[in-house]
């Protein structure tokens, strides 16, 4: 072990449970990441990865359990008032990209940290510039999201998130909609992030991806986690009979 | 029916407790002596005479001019709605140009001019028709509906796919042919809840007549004003508010349930 | 039949028809602007689920929505001067409407086309996709920036073909103001057929004149559509 993993972890969940109506998503739940760490969740549909993680940054309550990430305990936050500085240290990219349709590029980057944190705009705007140029989208400012190919658009959901600081990035499928040819283009991305150090939750079909950048990963399956572990243990040899079945489906 | 049902009762509670309130509030300890004139004047305001003993009148009046405008109006909207979507220009550009104007006219605009414009009695066929306030309301009311019956048209036939016109035509059938025996049979669902909310357009727009000298509820209210005193003249707009709403807002309601019904088929 | 426009030459009825025309106009831009307060107030109580206004918005938009316009306006007219909102003339001693017909055609217009305004806001705020409804929370806004700056600006640009309708109707049943004696451009024509006796000449320049201020503000809609249209996003 290093000393870096023995310090308290950046986000942890303990008996996390969540139900859908009478239908249980997650049944107990417990994961930590670590600063700086980039924990992958792999399991089939349905399993709850999403939930996990819509949970981490509170657009989904839950009925049991804890979730701390830094120094918030993410299910004691009710109002938007409380949920704002949360979501400040908490950025999440969607499988949609879910940008705002009716604002350039530039401006997607820039309105949250204006309007939301209420930064000065002409820092918010280099930042943002910086930011556009890591994802490589230099020239696209002014274009509107329904101009750019899914890829685009998901690096500019990617330059989005960056643009509020966060200490950690929860990625939700993020390559699922994607054509093949544009997936990659965003994993690089993703990839470049991951070395810098930034905290990185992904949930994610990318098998190769995930054995490649990950420091542990997660095996969900109805609702509860199944095994975790480095990706070298998870991939090479799995223990339970659930994750090998899985594994031997996808990979 | 459910939700639709639901909403139903919500708004007819709600409107008529909001009524009450307004007639309270005006009224105040009087409130009582004018309801009571309220139901004296209700068989006037209904039927046009003073003990339902004719239908010809009032509120009545209302149902029957929007019954005949809706009838003339939907020849007429489908007549125009066949021009619409016709292929040749000659045909289409002017349907398009008579529609557009048509739609952007207000209907009050068009009921004084169909009071000037249409004689009192025509001669057709060696008879002599007498062209009462009724008969010209009923067609100046009719000629706007027409654009709005002719949009509902075009956009029910609209809404089927090409495919089934390309399929019609290769079994041989003609243009007119396809659209009776193909596609506005399938249309009419997508039609219907449409052409109810132009009727309830149409309906509330027989407030209008008015002016045309037709027995119509809102003449017969100001008549009412007239002997009662203006003092009541509150009371009995709330009144025919509230008749005009019983009567619209289930046409409403029914749409909304058939527009469900239409959009879960799909 | 022969049509004689030669009454238009006369100065006296121009500046009638001019005088009646600005007032129509005026009316029905003051009827916008209240019919877009309503509007999206309404529409904002419903969104929000506001106790109470939630339930009185749907109340009175079931109520404006399927009731004459007419009846509305005459009710207010007279509504108004009942309860004592009345002002008394110094010079003349007789009490008149605090209210004048000119602010009671406003008032119905803003209500009777403010109620449907208030559904055809509501269904273009549906309209908004829940993810990116969901990408703005995520970013930390709260309900109401979310509403502010995302949600209206996208619901708003979805009604705008409803709306559009709905701004031509409010302009076309502002003509019955002419019934609560307001003089706008049917009191101007009514007084021309009173003097010149060519009432269907009359009405149908004023029919005309309605065709093109409504396709006015069809075209000037359009306009605004195209500019305020979102690059690639199918609407």
């Amino acid at each position: 072990m290093t000393p870096d993993q023995q310090v308290r972890p950046l986000i942890e969940l303990q008996g996390v449970h969540k139900s859908f109506g009478s239908f249980p998503v997650l049944k107990g739940v417990s994961l930590s990441v670590q600063d700086g760490g980039v924990v992958c969740i792999i399991g089939p549909s349905g399993s709850g990865k999403s939930t996990i993680l819509r949970c981490i940054n509170g657009l989904t309550p839950i009925d049991r359990g804890t979730i701390r990430v830094g120094s918030f305990a993410v299910e004691t936050l009710k109002s938007d008032k409380d949920l704002v500085p949360l979501r400040h240290q908490v950025a999440m990219v969607f499988q949609q990209y879910n940008l705002f349709p009716h604002r350039t590029v530039l401006q997607n980057l820039t309105m949250a940290p204006i309007q939301v944190l209420g930064e000065d705009p002409t820092q918010v705007r280099e930042r943002a510039l910086s930011l556009l140029a890591k994802v490589r989208l230099t020239g696209k400012e002014a274009a509107y999201p329904g101009e750019l190919s899914g890829g685009q658009q998901q690096r500019v959901a990617i330059a989005r998130a960056l643009a509020m600081q966060p200490r950690v990035i929860l990625f939700d499928e993020v390559t699922a909609a994607l054509d093949p040819e544009m997936v990659s283009e965003v994993l690089s991305v993703i990839r470049d992030l991951a070395r810098e150090g930034m905290t990185c939750v992904l949930v994610t079909h990318e098998m190769r991806f995930a054995e490649e950048v990950a420091d542990e990963v997660f095996f969900t399956d109805r609702g509860v986690i199944v095994e975790h572990g480095p990706p070298s243990t998870i991939f090479k040899a799995p223990g339970d009979e659930r994750l090998k079945s899985f594994l031997e489906k996808v990979l | 029916m459910n939700s639709e049902l639901k909403a139903f009762t919500f708004g007819v509670v709600g409107v008529t407790l909001v009524l009450s309130a307004i007639l309270v509030t005006v009224y105040g300890a009087e409130t009582g002596r004018v309801v009571q004139a309220l139901a004296v004047r209700t068989p006037l305001l209904l039927s046009g005479s003073p003990d339902f003993s004719r239908f010809e009148g009032g509120f009545a009046a209302n149902i029957i001019i929007s019954l005949w405008a809706m009838l003339i109006a939907g020849i007429t909207g489908v007549a125009l709605g066949i021009g619409l979507i016709a292929q040749s220009a000659a045909v289409r550009t002017p349907s398009v140009l008579v529609m557009n104007i048509l739609r952007n006219s207000p209907w009050l605009v068009v009921l004084y001019a169909m009071l000037y414009l249409l004689p009192f009695e025509v001669d057709l066929f060696g008879t002599t028709f007498f062209l009462s306030p009724l008969v010209k309301s009923v067609i100046g009311l009719a000629l706007p509906v027409t654009a709005n019956i002719a949009e509902v048209f075009r956009g029910g036939v609209e809404a089927i796919p090409s495919g089934q016109w390309e399929s019609a035509r290769s079994l041989g059938y003609r243009r007119l042919q396809i659209l009776r025996h193909v596609v506005v049979p399938q249309a009419i669902p997508f039609m219907t809840p449409n052409l109810m909310t132009t009727y309830a357009m149409l309906f509330i727009g027989t407030s209008l007549v008015v002016v045309t000298g037709a027995a119509d509820v809102l003449s017969v209210a100001r008549t009412v004003i007239a002997s009662d005193g203006a003092h009541y003249a509150t009371a009995i707009y709330l009144y025919v508010l509230f008749l005009f709403f019983i009567f619209c807002f289930p046409i409403a309601i029914l749409t909304r349930w058939l527009e469900r019904r239409v959009r879960v088929r799909q | 039949m022969t049509l004689d426009f030669s009454w238009l030459a006369d100065p006296l009825y121009q500046q009638w028809l001019l005088r009646g025309l600005g007032t129509t106009i005026l009316m029905s831009l003051l009827g916008i602007v209240l019919m877009f307060i309503i509007g999206i107030a309404g529409a904002a109580c419903i969104h929000f689920r506001l106790p109470v206004l939630e339930t009185l918005t749907t109340i009175l938009v079931e109520l404006f929505r399927n009731t004459p316009p007419l009846v509305q306006l005459f009710f207010l007219y007279f509504m108004l001067s009942e309860i004592g909102l009345t002002l008394t003339d110094s010079a003349t001693g007789r009490s008149i409407p605090l209210f004048s017909g000119f602010t009671c055609v406003v008032l119905s217009l803003g209500l009777y086309n403010g109620a449907i305004a208030v559904e055809i806001i509501r269904s273009g705020l549906l309209a908004v996709p829940s993810q990116t409804v969901e990408g703005a929370r995520s970013l930390g806004y709260s309900r109401l920036q979310t509403f502010r700056h995302v949600e209206l600006p996208i619901g708003l640009r979805m009604s705008i073909p409803a709306m559009t309708n709905n701004v031509v109707s409010l302009i076309k049943t502002s003509s019955q103001a002419v019934l609560v004696a307001v003089a706008d451009i049917m009191y101007g024509a009514t007084q021309i057929m009173l003097e010149t006796f060519r009432n269907l000449e009359v009405m149908i320049l004023i029919w005309i004149i309605y065709v093109v201020i409504a396709s006015l503000a069809v075209v000037a809609a359009r306009r605004i559509a195209a500019a305020v249209r979102i690059p690639g996003y199918g609407m």
